[in-house]
């Protein structure tokens, strides 16, 4: 049908409706006019129109309930699921229903409880979760956790878990109607984060902490229900889920956090946050923030925006509330909210005021990272309350920056406290022989707190034992170490995936910096492996893995896949922690100094510049501050100074000499207030700030850095060090640069006989034979000079006959020769050289420079004097354009050669100009 | 909230004669009416009438700004929701459909305990289809029924969403009722 004949059809209908059905005939009848198709058509709807209202009168929603209608399993009392039978309905939700239920072969009597999911709820990806849940909610077992004692699928394929069944009463009630002061509701609040912390220490989240799921038995022991149920429930938690925020918001919003209405993965914070909200309520009968609606969106809003009232002002509040279903309401006053309390208004008010109104708003507050980080710490300032002591969110109040800055610096997991503890179990353990049994549920929180240190102090003095700095060391760490991976493997840790896989980053960091790629893989490869299980690709731990995993690759030369890694953890960190957390500039860091390796300049210098930046403003914001943490503040000094080196070689080599000398001058500065006068980093910082010095022309004052570095090197090092033959060698070039060949020959020597003892890469010896080869060839002495050179070159053409540097040593080589009176055999020597530099530098570089000149002077002596002028030419002007004075040495050599040729030439005129720059000079 | 500015930038949008803004705020309005919908059932169990005009209100207030919800805004937004809400609508009786037909055995039904009518899941999705059809043919008449029969909205509202008179509206409402039932008994 086209168009136009509908529109007739919409007509002559629109005409007929109203009519009775006589006078409808007739105006069809004269309207279709012989059109009997017209005429059926019309007819046929309007018929059809009179027939069907019932349907479509209504709305479809109304019309078809069953399509929104409650599925309420409200029948299925007396069925049996699993061992159980269906005794009675204890509860119905959005996402399934509870059950008591009974054994049904009534082996013995138990009872039980019995989750079912609704249909509705179940996704391929729910199911999936829901068996990986299953195992870790089945591990956890504490006293005041209801243990997850089965589950399993119908034979429908819908979800169902098996609790055990508790009987008590919403821990809300049960205080009120105990009329709990508020010094027993504190004790009993502290039992609840007893399991929470434990759940957490399993690396559990609860998601859902509301009253209702914390129920307190007759005997007054608090039982937590549901523990990690939202994350099976949850379709937030789908991969690439479309909505994630719609489905984020079945979690009960009156108790979620910020993050979590805002649809953020969700941490330990947000528990924090939410016993946060239970314990507000616990002490004032009241929720934080006011709102009157119940619409989820104004409650949301609140929530996100709002400032939570003081506790103490909260208990003056008289509040009309609405009953959940909207039917009753109530008003609560002050004197309500005390009789169950303290028994008077002013009296309940004045226990809140100061104290308790800090605890509590500290781990309210919007921001995560801004709260308690922990359970624990949230609870052992509750028990510092109660015994008389000064509390730590009072004093945090007080100095609110300064804790602002610590946390913000703390490990990106919020359990932290926790899970190093467990890693210290697992480090001593595995260390020590077990000689400090600890287990980490049964430590108090104040030495869950000595513990943190403890294990910080450890994990770091594992970590940085690099045998580059702790000569000899090496082999009693790689026992330690070693032992630590039989024991993992061993499986000894299997049911402690946070303490294995914290651990076995530590020690995969630990193997690389010695060097051990292949076991460093098997260990943060699993530690990943652990971790993407058990908290998704999102999560800030993860990230720590890949940084870790791109810090490897990078180490074995592997730069693209490096990068990739590092761009990875980038993402996850600079989405869950921010991009301005020190987290993300530590990536940012990682991540520019392998693009600067792979020459990709640019980019590098914007990733470096950033995190330079977040790491300055995070200095800026600890410095202000008199109660930061010094060691902070030290470690973030060192940071800055970290990425302004990295910054400065990457400026240097883009050309930007000022601003990187001015970057290499700050860090040493930083470094040596943190380090001390003496530290190798400030040697290492020293000699790059002295190889740019010697860039734009300022020798001596290369010179003195270049001694004091050696110096520093010596001592930290002792003579018999690697590290010392790198002080050599760069001191060496400088001095050889100066003239000062007598004491550069010396450096060189010693510099060669320790690459000899104790370098394992020939790379590295090549470059000093061929140094010292070449200062031999400036002195003359061409017999010692060409074993040398020789040597380098064989070294080098092993590697790859075309490389590079192999240049340099042809350009020696080709020197030896002409020293020795045999232009004819330098000249190949040399043209490949210059063919070789010309490929592997940019035009301009002083080392195609250098080699020009050398072929150009041979060519004098070959008596191609026209090609030599060019080459001495380009040379020249190559050599005169390079920023600074570069190498004064090897302009005087080549204005010499420009004199020679023209008086070989027998054109002394055209040789005048340069012998005045040359006496110039 | 994301998703109140994303509705608002895009009702302007709308307001200013771009047709392709209601294509982005279409899926925006879905997810809060679907929200809101699984949300009311939650909170009220046992069986339970859905007042659609209700939710698509409350999802106007919600996504719209209060200083936002002019006359325009609003018809323009109603047009969007209605079909959201059939679609809302549609998708769910297909995944029915499709569990009753992937279901196979099913010797108790867990969460099926008020049995549906199988003919009304289908009779909606041929509805749907019926639809699309009746789109081409007459676009006015179309939404005439997605803002009556999925928004549920009154005789005089949806006069004012089309701009013509509530006369028109019965007529034609009629006209789509019979026109659709007839296409769908067709399929039969």
């Amino acid at each position: 049908m086209n168009a136009q004949r509908w529109l007739k059809i919409r007509e002559l209908f629109e005409s007929a409706c109203d009519l009775d059905p006589k006078e409808r005939q007739v105006m069809l009848a004269e309207a279709c006019r012989g059109d009997r198709e017209l005429r059926a058509e019309v007819e046929s709807i309007l018929s059809s129109s009179e027939e069907s209202p019932a349907l479509l009168e209504s709305p479809a929603a109304e019309a078809f309930p069953e399509l929104f209608a409650h599925q309420g399993p409200t029948s299925l009392i007396g069925e049996r699921i699993g061992a159980y039978r269906l005794v009675s309905l204890i509860a119905s939700g959005g996402m399934g229903a509870v059950y008591l239920a009974a054994r049904a072969d009534d082996q013995y009597r138990q009872n039980v409880a019995i989750k079912l999911i609704k249909r509705r709820m179940v996704t391929p990806e729910t199911l999936r979760r829901f068996r990986r849940e299953r195992q870790t909610l089945a591990t956890l077992d504490h006293p005041n956790i209801a243990r997850l004692l089965d589950g399993g699928l119908t034979p429908e394929g819908l979800p169902y878990l098996v609790m055990e069944y508790v009987d008590g009463m919403p821990i809300g009630r049960f205080c009120d109607e105990l009329k709990l002061s508020t010094h027993k509701r504190l004790a009993l609040f502290r039992r609840v984060c007893d399991a929470v912390m434990y759940a957490h220490q399993n690396l559990v989240v609860h998601r859902d902490l509301k009253p209702s799921n914390i129920l307190v038995t007759s005997s007054g022991v608090p039982k937590l229900l549901d523990f990690g149920i939202a994350k099976i429930l949850d379709p937030q938690r789908q991969q690439g889920s479309a909505d994630p925020t719609a489905a984020q918001r079945i979690m009960t919003p009156e108790y979620a956090s910020p993050e979590q209405i805002r649809g953020e993965p969700v941490t330990t914070a947000g528990d924090v946050y939410s016993l946060g909200v239970v314990l507000f309520e616990l002490l004032t009968g009241h929720r934080p923030y006011r709102v009157r609606s119940r619409i989820p969106h104004e409650i949301e809003r609140a929530i996100c925006e709002e400032d939570p009232q003081r506790p103490s002002t909260a208990v003056r509040r008289v509040e009309e509330v609405v009953s959940s279903d909207g039917t009753t309401q109530a008003t609560i006053t002050p004197e309500m909210v005390s009789r169950t309390r303290e028994g008077h208004p002013e009296k309940l008010r004045r226990m809140l005021a100061g104290d308790l109104d800090e605890i509590i708003l500290m781990a309210l507050r919007k921001e995560p990272r801004l709260r308690y980080s922990t359970v624990a710490e949230l609870s052992d300032d509750i028990r510092r309350y109660l015994e008389g002591l000064p509390v730590v969110a009072r004093g945090d109040a007080f100095g609110y920056r300064a804790l602002k800055f610590v946390r913000r610096n703390k490990t990106a997991v919020a359990a932290a406290v926790i899970v190093a503890g467990s890693l210290l179990v697992g480090v001593t353990a595995i260390a020590w022989q077990s000689r400090i049994a600890l287990e980490a549920r049964r430590l108090s929180e104040a030495e869950a707190r000595k513990v943190q240190q403890v294990n910080a102090f450890l994990q770091e003095m594992l970590a940085s034992v690099d045998p580059s700095t702790a000569p000899g060391s090496g082999g009693t760490v790689r026992t330690v170490l070693d032992e630590a991976t039989r024991r993992l493997e061993s499986g000894s840790l299997d049911r402690q995936p946070a303490v294995e896989s914290a651990l076995r980053m530590t020690l995969g960091m630990t193997y690389l910096q010695l060097g051990l790629h292949a076991i460093a893989e098997t260990h943060l490869t699993r530690a990943l492996e652990i971790r993407k299980g058990f908290h998704g690709v999102e999560h800030p731990e993860v990230a720590e893995s890949l940084d870790g995993l791109g810090r490897l690759a990078k180490s074995r030369g592997d730069y693209p896949e490096a990068e990739r890694l590092y761009r990875e953890a980038l993402t996850v960190r600079q989405g869950l922690l921010g991009a301005e957390s020190p987290e993300s500039a530590d990536t940012m860091n990682n991540l520019g100094v392998v693009l600067k390796t792979q020459g990709r300049l640019e980019p590098a210098r914007e990733f470096l510049q950033g995190a330079l930046r977040i790491r300055r403003d995070i200095l800026a914001a600890g410095e202000q501050d008199v109660q930061t943490d010094p060691a902070l503040l030290a470690r973030s000094r060192l940071n800055v100074a970290t990425s302004a080196t990295n910054l400065a070689a990457v400026l240097k080599n883009i050309g930007e000499l000022q601003r990187a000398e001015g970057l290499y001058r700050a860090a040493l500065e930083g470094f040596r207030r943190e380090l001390g006068q003496e530290h190798y980093r400030v040697a290492v910082c020293l000699n790059n700030l002295a190889l740019l010095l010697m860039e734009t022309g300022r020798d001596d004052e290369a010179e003195m850095l270049l001694g004091e570095a050696l110096r520093i090197r010596r001592k930290v090092f002792g003579n018999e060090h690697l590290a010392v033959a790198t002080g050599l060698k760069n001191l060496a070039l400088l001095l050889t640069r100066k003239g000062a060949y007598v004491a550069a020959e010396a450096l060189y020597r010693e510099a060669l006989n320790l690459g000899r003892r104790l370098d394992g890469n020939e790379h590295r010896l090549a470059t000093t034979l061929n140094n010292l080869a070449d200062l031999l060839v400036t002195l003359g002495r061409y017999d010692e000079a060409e074993p040398l050179c020789r040597e380098a070159l064989a070294i080098r053409r092993k590697k790859n006959p075309d490389h590079p540097r192999n240049a340099g040593s042809l350009l020696v080589l080709g020197r030896i020769h002409l020293g020795r009176g045999d232009p004819a055999a330098a000249e190949p020597l040399l043209r490949e050289s210059v063919t070789l530099y010309e490929k592997a530098r940019p035009p301009g570089d002083l080392r195609i420079a250098r080699a020009r000149s050398e072929l150009g002077g041979c060519l004098i002596r070959r008596a191609e004097l026209q090609e030599a002028e060019s080459l001495l030419m380009a040379s020249y002007a190559a050599i005169d354009e390079a920023p600074g004075r570069r190498d004064p040495a090897l302009m005087r050599e080549t204005l010499k050669r420009i004199i020679e040729l023209y008086e070989e030439w027998g054109r002394p005129e055209a040789a005048v100009p340069y012998l005045r720059i040359l006496n110039r000079r | 909230m994301t998703a109140t500015t994303d509705a608002t930038r895009l009702l302007a949008k709308l307001a200013r004669g771009n047709g392709e803004a209601a294509d982005e705020l279409l899926p925006v309005v879905y997810d809060e009416l679907r929200w809101l919908a699984d949300r009311y059932l939650q909170d009220e169990p046992g069986d339970h009438t859905l007042q659609p005009t209700a939710l698509v209100h409350e999802v106007y207030i919600r996504l719209v700004a209060d200083t936002e919800r002019t006359w325009e805004n609003r018809s323009q937004f109603f047009a969007v929701a209605s079909r959201a809400m059939r679609h809302l609508l549609i998708d769910h009786a297909r995944r029915r459909q499709a569990a009753k037909r992937g279901g196979g055995h099913r010797k108790i039904s867990l969460d099926e305990v008020t049995e549906p009518s199988v003919d009304r899941d289908e009779y909606l999705v041929a509805l749907d289809d019926a639809l699309s059809e009746l789109a081409s043919l007459d676009p006015q008449l179309s939404r005439l029924i997605e803002l009556r029969f999925f928004g549920g909205l009154g005789v005089d509202e949806t006069a004012e969403v089309l701009g013509v008179a509530p006369i028109t509206v019965k007529r034609r409402w009629k006209l789509a009722r019979g026109w659709l039932h007839r296409q769908v008994m067709k399929g039969k």
